[in-house]
């Protein structure tokens, strides 16, 4: 499926990712599956998955998502890059439970899939569904802040300068600015500048990584919404 | 200044930063740095240049399930490949998976498998160090005959692997590095997985790596992971029997539909329409190899190997004949007339053996390793020497057996050598390893299996009656010593017949290495005459009498002089429980063979401090180190005198040594309480 965008604030979403990397090579794949399987995995473990079931449990997912035809059949109007995963994991994860509940019996018969593209696969209470949706998010909001923090460390050593050090030495060591300019060796004004950008490129790094799974403006919005309390230190 | 916000489109907006920067202060306030770094995933660290006692030389690559390092090992001054965890590219607890890999190439005991050298920790950072592997992907530089032998070898190194419940499912040229000496090594298992566990998930691929395209079999192409087996291999085989009689890959496609669609069409196509001087007969295997339906293909990495030997004997064109010219000109040997896979065949079937061809073809080394090693060993081991220079020509004894092993990986004398100079030198877990590749090939060698239960027996007794100091550490390192040697002999029982002398020797080992001692002596018993070995009676005596306020008898005279210097190990123990029970432990005047043993050196150290020489117990310690650098309990005993001794800077780095080493070895908690009482 390819999907079509004229939004330059848009120029490659999730679904032009996932499309570009079926059509090729293996290598393009990967890194796709490597930039999402942590959340999958957490939440797995979470669910008290064991964690070579887990890992298993979440590679089948990425692959599902990869299989040939899947995306012919996903509408990305219909929601979040986000939810589609959780979808898929809770389907995944609720058919290998009846499978090995079947193999328990004796059984082990075709699995049927089915369902991967709707929520709540896996007949939740209310209550359960919101408190796994949460954690869910919290993992995400995790993995993107890794991912953030290593891209403007990555960025910042390939152009030499000192804001991803700054950066971590501030906000990762809880140095004062005159301490982070003694670690670098440069005067404190340098220090706060380093300090002032690395903060901003931060915030921009996180804010890209939702931006390239979301579709549109309105989409990007909704889902900064709804993430937002994680970094505003308001999800408790 | 205003502008368009690029994120959330707001016009005329306050616009924070400059340049690739901007964005407005609305979705700058949305972040709140140190609040979002609160949601950090544990264990982010910063570039190392060591980890553990490695000094880290360069990257040498990134996989999906780590960075992997070369490596110095300090101690043993050799090179090493490290693989290290990082930890922010997998889930939140990627430790055990991690493990699971450094565990699976361990439970691999190969010379075309990469070896484990060590899994460590080292602060957050989880690592482990292999062998590293100088070479070149496969099929590596020389003809196609070679290039073909090497398959061979890498279809028996597959069939171990799978013997061990193995799948590697990530087989390609640049899994099979192939080194100076022409030997192909399997490695990067990664994404490999236990068969049986496979049985019982929907999927076996980890990592984000799911496989590499043009090697990955229809069934993982599919995403049917439950038929994935032994026959996934099996196609990654045959693609690569494809490319070295072609040069090309069999499907060439730019995504992974089409290329799904081109397996599916059922017929894998033929070299021979590539190349029109492929004998028949390998095109005809090379098809049946890569066919669609894995019932279609060999059974087995062994059929595999079988059935090239056969494809490649049968009548063949131009093409074989071509194969063979180049082979018989630098071996020159009947070998080449017979064919040159058969000849591989045959020296596998036949154990000790020539070398493979492959490695026969390459230059000799100068003079005799073998023979070099075997005299440094007896001078490094003959009493003339200083612990200095006996330990100087041991490490070249043992640099010349590796010599001749890298070159001849199957060489019998080499790996007997390698052993038991491992064993004299305290390295007990070496010498296991050495013993186990060759009870691999051969479970039922009596003289080996022998020489494996001997150095179990010894470390039994050193366990049983050694340390003073550390009660709990002894129990604990038992524990670990009757889980994994005894599971070892189970391992070995399942291969040997109910029957024999074997099995009744590996019966009693087991029970030595569980401490059933009643046990082990009632099968002792009923050795047959002559399989018994040397003074097993008294060592199991010894071990039944351990704790006991009187021993009922002692070794004195007749019959401490009838022990076999020979069997060094049981030696040294024997003379430790005589020690304990106030006899002179007399290793200044034993022959030197058991001079550089950490246990009798613990026991001088131990002597020294009953003495009131203190500073020289440290020293012989520290030559029990030179030994055997991961000698848990001289490290202890150590750090315990250095603490007494007021250098608690020294002792606190030798108890997190150890602490290191308990931990990695998996020793139980009151051990490691033990330890870190000593902090």
């Amino acid at each position: 499926m390819q999907v079509t965008n004229s939004d330059r604030r848009f120029p490659t979403t999730i679904w032009d990712d996932i499309s570009s990397a079926r059509k090729g090579s293996s290598r393009e794949l990967d890194l796709l599956l490597a930039r999402y399987r942590s959340p999958i995995i957490g939440f797995l473990r979470w669910k008290n998955v064991r964690m070579e079931e887990a890992e298993d449990l979440a590679q089948e997912v990425l692959i599902r998502i990869s299989t040939p035809g899947f995306f012919e059949k996903v509408d990305p109007a219909k929601g979040r890059f986000r939810s589609l995963l959780l979808g898929v994991t809770r389907n995944v994860l609720s058919e290998s439970l009846r499978r090995d509940r079947a193999e328990r019996r004796g059984g082990g018969g075709q699995v049927v899939h089915e369902g991967d593209l709707s929520d709540g696969a896996i007949p939740l209470h209310e209550k359960a569904v919101a408190s796994e949706d949460r954690m869910f998010d919290q993992l995400w909001v995790s993995e993107l802040v890794d991912r953030a923090l290593r891209e403007l460390e990555e960025d910042s050593a390939a152009r030499g300068t000192s804001e991803g050090a700054a950066f971590r030495l501030k906000y990762l060591e809880d140095l004062t600015q005159e301490e982070v300019a003694v670690r670098l060796g440069c005067p404190v004004f340098s220090a706060k500048n380093y300090i002032y950008y690395g903060k901003l490129k931060f915030k921009q790094k996180l804010l890209s990584s939702i931006r390239a799974y979301c579709s549109t403006p309105e989409e990007f919005e909704i889902e900064v919404k709804r993430l937002a309390p994680f970094w505003k230190g308001e999800e408790a | 200044m205003k502008g368009e916000c690029p994120f959330c489109g707001r016009k005329d907006v306050e616009l924070a930063g400059t340049g690739d920067l901007e964005f407005c202060t609305t979705c700058a306030d949305l972040v709140d740095v140190p609040a979002a770094l609160r949601h950090l995933p544990q264990g982010r660290e910063e570039p190392v240049a060591h980890l553990g006692r490695y000094k880290i030389v360069r990257e040498l690559a990134r996989t999906a399930s780590g960075t992997v390092y070369e490596a110095r090992d300090p101690d043993l001054d050799r090179r090493v490949a490290l693989k290290v965890l990082e930890v922010h590219h997998l889930g939140p607890d990627p430790v055990p998976r991690f493990l699971r890999e450094g565990r699976l190439l361990a439970k691999i005991r190969h010379p075309n498998v990469v070896e484990i050298h060590e899994l460590g920790r080292d602060g957050g950072k989880i690592f482990i160090a292999m062998e590293y592997v100088e070479g070149v992907p496969f099929p590596g530089p020389g003809h196609r005959d070679q290039a073909l032998k090497r398959l061979f070898i890498v279809a028996k190194a597959l069939q171990h692997v799978h013997a061990q419940g193995i799948i590697h499912r990530d087989l390609k040229p640049t899994n099979i590095l192939v080194d100076r000496s022409g030997r192909p090594v399997l490695m990067d298992f990664g994404i490999a997985r236990q068969a049986d566990s496979a049985a019982s998930t929907a999927i076996t691929a980890t990592g984000a790596v799911l496989g590499t395209l043009g090697f990955m079999a229809p069934e993982q192409i599919l995403g049917n992971v439950r038929e994935i087996d032994a026959r996934t291999d099996v196609y990654a085989l045959g693609v690569l029997l494809f490319e070295i009689l072609t040069g090309e890959l069999p499907f060439t496609a730019s995504n992974i539909d089409d290329y799904a669609r081109l397996q599916k069409k059922g017929k894998a196509p033929s070299a021979r329409s590539v190349r029109k001087d492929v004998p028949e007969a390998l095109d005809r295997f090379c098809r049946r190899a890569m066919a669609f339906r894995r019932e279609d293909r060999p059974l087995s990495a062994a059929d595999f190997a079988a059935e090239l030997v056969d494809a490649q004997s049968a009548p063949r064109g131009s093409f074989g004949r071509r194969l063979l010219k180049p082979l018989a000109i630098s071996v020159g040997t009947a070998l080449v007339l017979a064919g040159g896979l058969i000849g591989i065949v045959r020296s596998f079937q036949s154990g000790p053996a020539p070398a493979p061809a492959a490695e026969a073809a390459l230059p000799a080394p100068s003079g005799d390793p073998l023979r070099e090693a075997e005299l440094r060993k007896s001078k490094g081991l003959g009493g003339m020497l200083s612990f200095e220079s006996a330990m100087t020509e041991l490490q070249a004894a043992e640099r010349l057996y590796r010599q001749v092993l890298s070159a001849e990986p199957r060489n019998i004398p080499a790996t007997v050598g390698l052993a038991r100079l491992y064993a004299d030198l305290g390295r007990e877990s070496d010498a296991h390893h050495q013993f186990d590749l060759l009870l691999d090939r051969d479970p039922g060698n009596l003289e080996i299996l022998r020489a494996k239960g001997n150095l179990l027996v010894t470390e039994q007794l050193e366990l049983a009656l050694g340390h003073r100091s550390f009660p709990n550490v002894s129990a604990g390192l038992s524990q670990l010593l009757a889980e994994h040697q005894g599971n070892r002999f189970d391992e070995l029982l399942a291969r040997l017949p109910p029957s024999g002398p074997a099995g009744a020797l590996a019966r009693m080992y087991r029970a030595i290495a569980r401490s059933r001692f009643e046990e082990a002596r009632a099968l002792a018993e009923q050795l047959p005459p002559g399989q018994s070995p040397p003074h097993l009676d008294l060592a199991i005596q010894a071990l039944q009498e351990q704790g006991r306020p009187q021993p009922p008898h002692s070794l004195k005279g007749e019959e401490e002089g009838a022990l076999d210097r020979s069997e060094s190990h049981l030696w040294v123990a024997l003379v430790r429980h005589l020690f304990r029970k106030g006899a002179r432990p007399r290793a200044s005047t034993s022959a030197s063979r058991t001079r550089v043993h950490p246990a009798l050196l613990r026991l001088e150290a131990q002597s020294d401090e009953a003495r009131g020489e203190r500073a020289r117990a440290v020293e012989a310690l520290t030559r029990a180190l030179s030994s055997a650098p991961d000698d848990l309990q001289a490290r202890l005993e150590r750090a315990r005198l250095l603490k007494e001794l007021g250098r608690s800077e020294q002792s606190r780095k030798d108890i997190q040594a150890a602490l290191r080493g308990a931990e990695l070895a998996g020793i139980n908690k009151a051990a490691m309480d033990e330890i870190r009482s000593l902090l």
